[in-house]
């Protein structure tokens, strides 16, 4: 994957499988419309700030196939309808806002999880603040790009029952089947298009 | 996207997807073993799976972790 390093919102890409927070800083940005079109101002710019702008609070990692990206908003932030160049997956943390994607609208609260191909029109209104992730990876432009979202309450928890078999080979078993060296969790899978 | 819910003391089993992953720690703490090599993870914290690598994660404390499986068509 080709990754812009000269576009401020693509940290150095990590060579390792791990990034902690504690090593990742939080940054500020500020975005605001204008013309049509929505201004960012990175931290480091020389950019005089309007009255309007919204504070928006990012940790960004970037790995080989596409970034993890941690973004806080306070109660009453906004963010202006803008296209992405990737394809996103959010996922809610905590907080309660209104996502906008092209001309639909839902309310978002933890737990649920919301999908914008590249070029897909969002936006959206923070009703409590909170933190949200975002799962950035590039991908061809659609003709007539879809946002979708799956709701928490909409996606069940499955119960994952797996048994070691051999070496490497896991199996599930019934309810009635299970080994008491079985290991156990339980898993909600959001499936989205493509 | 995955969301996994595990309790301390409990793990996945080793799986290799066919897909790179990129994961997220939402709350607890973790060991992912992969390669061999053990590395922990807490909340906050983000890992990167390569296609084709076997990897287990554990809970070492109740934890939540996200996964999104990139299509290969996206890199």
């Amino acid at each position: 994957m080709q990754v812009d390093q000269n576009d401020p919102g693509n940290p150095p890409v990590s060579a390792g499988p791990i990034v902690r927070r504690r090593d990742t800083p939080q940054i500020t940005v500020h975005s605001w419309m204008r013309d049509g079109t929505m201004q960012s101002a990175w931290p480091g710019q020389d950019k005089e700030l309007p009255y309007d702008a919204t504070e928006i609070k990012v940790r960004l990692i970037a790995f080989p196939c596409g970034s993890v990206r941690e973004i806080w908003l306070d109660k009453g932030a906004r963010t202006h309808p803008h296209g992405s160049y990737e394809t996103v997956l959010f996922y809610q943390i905590s907080g309660r806002r209104v996502q906008m994607v092209n001309e639909d609208s839902q309310q978002i609260n933890p737990g649920d999880a919301s999908f914008q191909p590249h070029g897909v029109e969002h936006s959206t209104h923070q009703l409590i603040g909170g933190l949200f992730v975002e799962f950035a990876m590039p991908a061809p432009k659609s003709d007539d790009p879809q946002g979708s979202w799956i709701f928490a309450k909409d996606a069940p928890l499955i119960e994952m029952i797996e048994e070691l078999q051999g070496a490497d080979v896991p199996r599930a078993f019934g309810a009635s089947d299970v080994p008491g060296t079985a290991q156990r969790h339980t898993q909600r899978v959001y499936a989205f298009p493509g | 996207m995955t969301e996994t819910r595990l309790a301390a003391g409990t793990a996945t089993s080793p799986r290799a997807d066919k897909l790179d992953r990129m994961a997220y720690v939402v709350s607890g703490s973790i060991s992912m073993l992969l390669d061999g090599q053990s590395v922990s993870a807490e909340t906050g914290d983000s890992l990167y799976i390569p296609a084709g690598r076997p990897c287990t994660i554990a809970a070492l404390h109740d934890a939540l972790v996200l996964d999104a499986r990139v299509p290969r068509a996206a890199v």
